[in-house]
């Protein structure tokens, strides 16, 4: 038997349900008065997986796989294409991969059971032959080239690279050329059928939807026998320092851009206090960083930054780090002034008013967040996958004291957990 | 959800939209002038500049505190091409009433428009009746530096290079952003001057969509601009379909950057605008041609020949035209756009299925129905048809979409001609002629 629980927020004015679907699924149902339906089926499985343990065997597989699988589960076997039956519904349909996960998507205005039904069904029936893996080949090579010409994904993925020795975030998600050759149907099979099993995997959905229909609707598509998931990541160790502290590439770009960031090994094993360090390092950034700051004014004004600098911290169950980025005629000089504001910060102390402030937007951003059913539907799933409620986050908000956020800024910026990344334009090789 | 126009004066009409669907509201101004190539670019500067600080929040820094005050309120402000005319609009995201702390009474939607109206009408001046030079200046290098950005995002580049090359000598083909050499020219002096020309000559379209009662920003606002004398202004227009004499010959451009990923992006004219009553079978034309991941060209270029990542189209309603892009690897240019060409010449000759049209006018319908979904939809929608001289509702439009025949489309397909062709590739690998 699925169980149902009803979850509530009377300060949103919303509700949700969780059910708990005897093949293992999680599945959340969030009923909405919008006219369109969002939709994610999303599964434990993404980037950062090289190479795994499944009942006592070691299984590695080509970098790039996750999204190479995303790619072809739309192909169905009798020749049609997910793509073509949400279009003739008159609905959207994508998928994307992370790091952490592979999620598919729909958003809908009509004929929602049946999107609903489309969507389980082509994510649970894989079908690849040589030839559609080999043809695809081709299209994701030209993602990859793409991506190698994106100079924003370039400074970034050499931010992660330079900041981690083993952790895989480092690895990219599409994987490169050569990784993406060595994919085959038989790889492709095999990690399907160790990773996307029920246990490993979330629906939720938000809009116009009734816990009743999707159950009916799950039933028949998934079925109720109970599979198991054995799938195991091995633990890497990560060492608290960064591995190069700069990192820089010459490319086709207009000013120098960066990505500073800021290594932070010490995540809590608990979702809750990973939430509430998030948040306290999201305020606690605010404060010292945001347009709304003395800092950002300054370095406006004397030409060292501009508009578009943002600072964030993310966070996962093993990677956490704060990123700041943007474009700077000299990143190094604005660096200098990061760690001189720190300084001066731990030093003078922070400003309470501040605090309250940014207290006040963040409880603000997180109403606006239910404006969508889209953010809904994925708001949802990452907190599914933390075994978290949504509508705890309140309760987060309100841990977070000033003096845990004083805390923090004592704590988190060491020297040795620095990197920088750079960016630069062609006519500036020289220096 | 019904809409209530209020027209304060010739100059300044408010349209609400009361609803409780969201928990954010909006608040929206848009200044509507014509495409200047002086001029626009000026008042870009010396928006950015206004928004740097007036006498009451003299910094970024006091504005944006005062509206992380009002629940972190945004205020974004960008110049919009509309054809002929560019629109200057300032919009809010504002946190409903309803949503405020127990003990707190502000009214959050005047208080954020308040601090608009500071920034518009109480501007940071010197006693020579100018703007900060400081921020005058850093504010010209931002441009600056944010046109030689541009390359950074290829595919955006690209298109807009294509755009920029079909449109040249018509005043759809104005930038707003000016050039380089525009732009160092400014003085403090012409930005300066520039504040009273924007406020009197603009009209100006204001939207409020949200739960809150709109009176009180609407007497704020008006009492505001009825000080000046502004007049009538025209609200309507824009649109003017890109018309090519027969004998005018191809402009094709290539150009090499150090990339390694090739863009192809074509310009097609179609003559077809939004008052045109082939609009909505022009939008069907388009969703089939290239508007989504079933079209022919993404079936065709990138699924069938491997040829590229994304190659799509997109139809541009004030101008008429239609343009396609494409990511390829430089040596397939020819190929893609034979087949590109290929698709084109298909849907001219009829070829187009039942089953494509009725996904088509599935898609188009739920984009349509989508708007009451997102304030800025609503808006979006709604101020493009008055651009557009038209006072159709998203419904009406549904309608004439769903009567659209195949031979419509047909029709005007017949009307989509070649106009430009723009190639982006890297160095190191061979020349290519233009054709």
């Amino acid at each position: 038997m699925s169980e149902i629980i009803r979850f509530e927020s009377a300060l949103l004015g919303e509700h949700y349900y969780k059910i708990k679907h005897s093949s293992g699924l999680d599945i959340f149902v969030f009923p909405k008065d919008m006219t369109s339906t969002y939709g994610v089926f999303s599964v434990s499985f993404g980037g950062n997986v090289n190479e795994y343990l499944c009942n006592g065997e070691r299984v590695t597989i080509p970098q790039g796989c996750a999204h190479f699988l995303e790619h072809k589960l739309f192909e169905n076997e009798d020749g049609s294409n997910a793509d073509d039956i949400f279009a003739s519904l008159g609905a959207y349909d994508n998928a994307y991969t992370s790091n952490e996960r592979t999620a598919y998507l729909f958003s809908a205005t009509d004929k929602v059971d049946e999107a609903i039904s489309q969507l389980l069904y082509f994510v649970t029936h894989p079908y690849f032959t040589k030839e559609t893996v080999k043809k695809e080949i081709g299209i994701i090579a030209e993602e990859i080239r793409g991506c190698v010409d994106d100079p924003y994904d370039r400074c970034y993925m050499n931010m992660l690279g330079a900041m981690y020795f083993e952790n895989p975030v480092r690895n990219e998600i599409c994987g490169s050329e050569e990784s993406i050759s060595k994919i085959t149907p038989e790889v492709l099979y095999r990690c399907y059928k160790d990773f996307y099993t029920p246990e490993n995997m979330v629906l939720a959905l938000c809009g116009n939807v009734t816990p009743e229909s999707v159950l009916e609707i799950v039933n028949r598509e998934i079925g109720d026998g109970r599979r198991d998931f054995a799938a195991r990541l091995e633990s890497f160790d990560e060492p608290k320092a960064v591995k190069n502290a700069f990192v820089e590439k010459i490319m086709p770009v207009g000013k120098p851009l960066f990505c500073i960031g800021i290594k932070d090994c010490e995540i809590p094993a608990s979702a809750f206090e990973r939430y509430r360090r998030t948040e306290g390092m999201n305020i606690l950034l605010h404060m010292m960083f945001s347009e709304a700051g003395e800092f950002y004014l300054e370095m406006l004004e004397s030409g060292i930054v501009s508009p578009g600098f943002d600072s964030g911290y993310s966070s996962s169950a093993k990677t956490a780090y704060v990123m700041m980025s943007g474009e700077s005629d000299s990143p190094e000089a604005l660096l200098e002034k990061i760690r001189e504001h720190i300084a001066k910060c731990r030093r003078d102390g922070l400003d309470r008013s501040d605090f309250e402030r940014e207290k006040r937007c963040v409880y603000a951003s997180y109403i606006s967040d239910f404006d969508s059913t889209e953010d809904i539907a994925f708001a949802l799933t990452s907190y599914a996958y933390d075994g978290m409620d949504l509508f705890e986050y309140p309760k987060i908000i309100d841990s977070v004291t000033f003096e845990y956020v004083c805390e923090l800024l004592d704590t988190v910026f060491c020297d040795e957990y620095f990197t920088l990344s750079v960016v630069r334009p062609e006519n500036e090789r020289e220096r | 959800m019904t809409e209530k126009i209020i027209k304060k004066d010739g100059a300044l009409r408010f349209h609400v939209i009361n609803t409780d669907k969201f928990k954010m509201s909006r608040l929206s101004f848009n200044f509507i002038l014509p495409a200047d190539k002086e001029r626009s670019p000026l008042t870009r500067i010396m928006l950015a500049v206004m928004m740097r600080g007036c006498e009451k929040y003299p910094s970024i820094v006091s504005i944006n505190k005062r509206l992380d005050e009002l629940y972190g309120a945004t205020v974004s402000w960008r110049a919009v091409s509309v054809g002929e005319r560019h629109i200057f609009r300032i919009s809010c995201e504002i946190l409903s009433n309803k949503y405020r702390l127990p003990e707190d009474k502000t009214d959050i939607l005047c208080e954020v428009a308040k601090v608009i109206l500071e920034i518009l009408f109480n501007p940071r001046l010197d006693k020579n009746k100018l703007l900060s030079r400081p921020n005058f200046e850093s504010e010209k290098k931002l441009a600056i530096d944010a046109i030689k950005a541009k390359i950074n995002d290829q595919k955006a580049y690209s298109a807009e290079r294509c755009r920029r090359i079909m449109l040249e000598g018509s005043p759809a083909g104005i930038s707003a952003e000016g050039s380089v050499e525009q732009i160092e020219g400014f003085t403090l002096e012409q930005v300066s001057e520039n504040i009273e020309y924007f406020l009197n000559n603009s009209a100006l379209e204001c939207y409020y969509i949200g739960s809150d009662d709109a009176d009180g920003v609407i007497s704020l606002v008006s009492d505001a601009f009825s000080k000046l004398k502004r007049g009538e202004k025209e609200f309507v227009g824009g649109e003017k379909p890109l018309i090519r004499g027969e004998d005018e010959p191809l402009r094709s451009v290539t150009e090499r950057m150090n990339v390694s990923q090739g863009r192809l992006n074509i310009g097609y004219t179609c003559g077809v605008i939004m008052s045109d009553a082939d609009y909505p079978a022009m939008s069907l034309f388009n969703e089939i041609f290239g508007g989504s991941s079933v079209a022919k060209l993404f079936i065709n270029v990138r699924e069938k020949q491997s040829l590229c990542y994304y190659c799509y189209s997109s139809y541009h309603s004030a101008t008429g035209t239609v343009m396609i892009g494409c990511g390829i690897k430089p040596e397939n240019r020819e190929k893609a756009f034979a087949e590109i060409e290929k698709q084109l010449l298909a849907m001219q000759s009829g070829e187009i299925t039942d089953e494509e049209i009725k996904t088509a006018k599935r898609t188009v319908i739920s984009g349509a129905r989508q708007i009451y979904d997102s304030p800025s939809a609503l808006e979006a929608f709604g101020f493009r048809r008055i651009l557009a001289g038209l006072s159709e509702t998203s419904e009406e439009l549904m309608e004439k979409i769903q009567k659209v025949s195949k031979e419509e489309i047909v029709r005007v397909a017949q009307r989509v001609r070649l106009d430009t062709v723009y190639f982006l590739y890297g160095d190191g690998e061979e020349e290519f002629d233009d054709e």
